[in-house]
């Protein structure tokens, strides 16, 4: 496997916002996501440009290291970008071939959604930067518990993802071993035109998903040994913390968001 | 007193024509360590998952203390009665080593307070406090099933059942997880029950139970039943290395007492005779 820090990956260090409660990181990003819509000038955009910096640089985690998140995902936006660029109309009208055309609403809206991209998704990179995987599932936990009220089996959910992430590198580490029992075979995975590679995919998936199953099974088995019952009441293990460092966040949340409408309205 | 006593039970595995277990009648006595051997086949698993409650007999009755297996006693019958499964990755439930020994407590509503020492005593018993927030990813198998063994140790079983537990354990792995097991005889509080192939195991034990072909062959303490190399060889499991040697020097022509020999046994046994 590579070493590499992916989109979504956790950086194991210590920084204020790593301290963070889960809950207030999620609902800042979730926030933060809504706010990013609000903005409609020079000024409002540079204003939660500058709050996400800010919050970059209290992560610690550097800056190349976000660029390396980012780097996957540079071809869906620069498509996206280019196809708002060309296919959309209105306003000066700079160059045109066939369907395709330049205008000045066209590269407004460009540039709209492309600074609504970057920031999102940084914004969500720098959450499970700072979170672990698993503190986030506690924290979705906590935010749908009123959803037990409308039957719905939240407990049940959040286990299921904590032994969804659980398996991840399981999984990922057998798909390993079996490409490797591929290959000791004769099967050369870097050959031949798109159709073929992902034919050869087939002899891993397959066995790879019997395995899965049977690893459910073995699981299922092994849990209800150890006396789980999905309709009883349990008890919780890791807990939640919320502390003065967490309220503060959510005052500067707060301001953040009272200046951005200031900005907006005018009065700044 | 028997721990855990099977009577007349019959399984079959629904839609197939295999008895797995035809009419067997078995007895474990509390805290004595017995291990099951047989083919593969056997039906060595399936008693297991029978005392558990994870299958149901066709016929006859299981009782684990003075419980009855049955659907409404499973509760009661989880609580005296906990297994180690023969894959290491596929019983882990918990991200970490902590959260897995806690699965099982938050199953059974333990307060928190609670549980933090009891995941710190079970830890400490199997050696594996400084890895508590480990993830799996990053630990053996060995490691693995000494949590699962932690897991269960949390939950104050009376019945230890562990189905080819060291199986897929590298040597170094199984000799940990032995000897934890020897540890816990001597606290006299468990009745263990194994099923193995590995004849260092089933040598430690104090009892054996042969099975094959869904009947219980041959049972006793273990000097008696390996003492028949034999019967061994016909059911395929390998041989502990004092009897084998036993066997060697038999067949050479040197005539060696027709009795059980642990390896320490035979060590002793050749200095006298040099």
């Amino acid at each position: 496997m590579n070493n590499k820090i992916v989109f979504g990956s956790y950086v194991p260090i210590d920084s204020p916002l790593h301290r963070l409660d889960p809950r207030m990181k999620l609902l800042m990003c979730v926030w933060y996501v809504v706010l990013v819509f609000f903005a409609n000038s020079w000024g409002t955009s540079l204003w939660l440009l500058a709050a996400l910096l800010g919050a970059m640089l209290l992560s610690r985690v550097s800056l190349r290291q976000y660029w390396q998140g980012l780097r996957p995902l540079a071809w869906v936006i620069v498509f996206t970008v280019v196809f708002q660029v060309l296919f959309s109309s209105g306003g000066k009208l700079y160059w045109h071939w066939g369907i395709m055309s330049i205008t000045h609403d066209g590269l407004v809206n460009s540039l709209i959604i492309f600074y609504r991209f970057m920031v999102i998704i940084t914004a969500s990179t720098v959450l499970t930067a700072t979170t672990p995987t698993l503190r986030i599932a506690d924290g979705l936990d906590w935010f749908m518990r009123p959803l037990k009220f409308l039957k719905v089996p939240v407990n049940q959910i959040t286990l299921m993802l904590s032994i969804a992430l659980r398996f991840i590198p399981t999984i990922m580490d057998e798909a390993g071993k079996i490409t490797n029992a591929q290959r000791s075979r004769g099967m050369n995975f870097h050959q031949g035109n798109l159709v073929k590679r992902v034919k050869h995919l087939v002899p891993v998936l397959i066995p790879l998903f019997v395995n899965s199953f049977k690893r459910a099974e073995d699981l299922a088995t092994a849990m209800e040994a150890r006396g789980y019952d999905p309709d009883s009441p349990r008890t919780h293990f890791r807990q939640l913390h919320w502390r003065g460092s967490d309220t503060m966040t959510f005052i500067l949340m707060v301001l953040v968001t009272v200046i951005l409408f200031l900005i907006r309205g005018g009065l700044l | 007193m028997d721990a855990v006593t099977l009577t007349n039970i019959r399984f079959q595995y629904p839609n197939t024509n295999q008895v797995i277990l035809d009419d067997v009648s078995l007895g474990f006595p509390q805290g004595e360590w017995t291990t099951i051997i047989g083919h593969n086949g056997s039906g060595k698993s399936t008693l297991a998952r029978l005392i558990d409650g994870l299958l149901v007999p066709q016929q006859g009755q299981i009782t684990v203390g003075s419980v009855p297996v049955t659907e409404e006693n499973m509760t009661k019958v989880h609580q005296q009665v906990g297994i180690v499964f023969q894959n290491p990755d596929n019983q882990f439930v918990g991200a970490t080593v902590a959260d897995d020994v806690a699965f099982g407590l938050e199953n059974r509503q333990v307060p928190r307070d609670e549980m933090q020492t009891r995941i710190q005593q079970s830890l400490a018993a199997v050696d594996m406090v400084e890895l508590a927030d480990a993830e799996p990813a990053m630990l053996s198998g060995g490691q693995k099933q000494r949590v699962a063994i932690a897991g269960i140790l949390a939950l104050e079983p009376k019945i230890i059942i562990l189905d080819e537990a060291t199986s897929m354990l590298d040597p170094a792995g199984r000799q940990l997880v032995l000897n934890l097991l020897q540890q816990l005889r001597t606290q006299q509080k468990y009745t263990i029950i194994s099923i193995t192939h590995d004849p260092a195991e089933m040598a430690i034990a104090d009892r054996v139970v042969v099975l094959d072909q869904g009947k219980i062959i041959r049972q006793g303490p273990v000097a008696k039943v390996l003492q028949d190399v034999k019967l061994l060889q016909q059911i395929g499991v390998g041989i502990p290395a004092g009897q084998a040697l036993r066997q060697a020097l038999v067949d050479r022509g040197i005539s060696v007492p027709a009795r059980y020999f642990t390896e320490q046994e035979m060590v002793e046994w050749l200095c006298q005779k040099l």
